[in-house]
């Protein structure tokens, strides 16, 4: 299940948005090696996890918090505008009231059984954002991720870049982008959700077979 | 980038999007690439073709036919080291940079090409999260020299026209339907949230009738029995959001 953590509801859910903020830690300081300045050890938070941030989390079976993203309205100084502002050189990031900002898209790998689990923790998380949007009249989201997610996420949302995809040291280029959220996109969520055996089976297959060069 | 204009490019992503048939989609990427010096596509999943077929696969290429079928005969994409270099890489690569670390067979499969009048290329690899890896590969009459602004511009037309026609084209036989058709899901993500048939009716805006008969069909196809059990199992299976 997924669970969305408005403003309003922080202080119901203080346990949770500290795990949160350690998972944080675990997965983008420790594993992911990201240099945050001033990060305090062990809790990952930055500038932008401010008073109106909206979180959605992803608990395990076990009610550990193994998923999270969080929303930022663009009227407010945000990720894209403070930090990334020269990747959009295909088109300006948007601002308005209803475009929000997705980013720290984060899942503790580590906490999954197997890739199908993995999947389907993103769905959930991703699930959560669309429905958040749906509810809250806001029609768009802009990010910036790796190619691979970016590949990934235009599958569900209608998506176009913002700017030319950008590598260091030949790894995943860093693409930002914005997406339109509304019931088709919802729909096509739920239905990755609900194939998500056959989707992840096709993904780990065919590709095996060929760089092994297996026939028959 | 001070001063880049990227309004071509913005253009092209936005053409290729509004496409409604794969010969469009192809025609849009086709004028694009032009400019770059290119003026043969090769589109697809990288599969082993004697395990899956073509026509199970996203696949679109405006190769030569002779060329096409003479790769197939000797299982190409097994040597290829533009299928192979694709599978490993994160960026586009040159199909000469491909060529420098080959086998002599996968020299062999790069240089086929040349009787075709194709002389250099580029690959761009595809890679999503949970997907069969593919690539778009640009092959061209002369040897181009592309900076490497042009490369991404190039990347990122290439990427929109490949996830586009992903979506035409699918769902592919590994992107099997989900088990419950949209309407069935409403009605029972609606019953499992303790809704009766009269108000999943006034939600959706549709008879009570309809709406059990959508419930029974959902029941046939889930093997399940009872209301209840409908919902379990949808459950279960993965059909509903829990």
């Amino acid at each position: 299940m997924f669970r969305i953590i408005t403003p309003e509801k922080r202080d119901a859910y203080r346990d949770a948005l500290q795990a949160m903020h350690e998972m944080r830690y675990r997965v983008v300081v420790c594993e992911w090696g990201w240099d945050i300045p001033g990060v305090m050890v062990g809790y990952e938070a930055d500038q932008f996890d401010t008073a109106e941030t909206v979180y959605v989390i992803v608990r395990n079976e076990d009610g550990e918090v193994v998923a999270s993203a969080r929303m930022n309205p663009t009227t407010q100084p945000h990720m894209l505008s403070e930090l990334f502002a020269d990747c959009c050189d295909l088109q300006p990031w948007p601002v308005a009231p209803d475009v929000w900002e997705c980013s720290r898209f984060v899942t503790e790998r580590s906490k999954f059984r197997d890739p199908l689990e993995d999947f389907r923790v993103r769905c959930r998380l991703g699930i959560g954002m669309t429905v958040h949007c749906i509810d809250r009249g806001i029609t768009r989201l802009s990010w910036l991720t790796h190619q691979k997610f970016y590949n990934h996420v235009v599958k569900v949302w209608d998506t176009e870049p913002l700017g030319l995809p950008r590598s260091d040291n030949g790894d995943w280029a860093w693409i930002p982008a914005v997406s339109w959220i509304d019931q088709a996109a919802l729909d096509r969520q739920l239905d990755r959700f609900r194939n998500a055996e056959a989707i992840v089976a096709a993904y780990t297959a065919p590709k095996l077979e060929l760089q092994t060069g297996r026939a028959g | 980038m001070r001063g880049y204009d990227g309004s071509a490019v913005l253009d092209a992503i936005r053409t290729i999007n509004a496409t409604g048939t794969p010969q469009a989609a192809v025609s849009a990427l086709s004028a694009f690439i032009e400019s770059y010096g290119f003026d043969r596509i090769y589109l697809g999943q990288l599969v082993n073709p004697a395990n899956v077929p073509f026509k199970n696969i996203l696949y679109i290429s405006d190769w030569p036919d002779e060329l096409i079928a003479q790769r197939r005969s000797l299982m190409a994409a097994l040597h290829d080291p533009i299928a192979l270099c694709a599978l490993r890489s994160k960026r586009p690569f040159t199909w000469a940079e491909a060529r420098e670390h080959a086998s002599r067979m996968g020299r062999r499969v790069v240089d086929m090409v040349h009787d075709y009048g194709i002389t250099d290329g580029i690959m761009f690899p595809m890679h999503a999260l949970q997907s069969v890896s593919g690539g778009v590969s640009l092959g061209g009459r002369q040897k181009t020299d592309l900076s490497e602004t042009q490369v991404k511009e190039l990347e990122i037309v290439c990427q929109t026209a490949y996830y586009h026609l992903e979506a035409m084209l699918g769902p592919f036989p590994y992107q099997k339907l989900a088990q419950l058709t949209a309407r069935e899901t409403e009605c029972v993500q609606f019953a499992a949230a303790g809704k009766s048939n009269w108000e999943i009716a006034a939600i959706l805006g549709i008879e009570e009738d309809t709406v059990k008969k959508t419930l029974r069909r959902a029941g046939t196809k889930l093997e399940a029995g009872n209301r209840a059990h409908i919902v379990a199992t949808a459950i279960a299976k993965h059909q509903i959001f829990p």
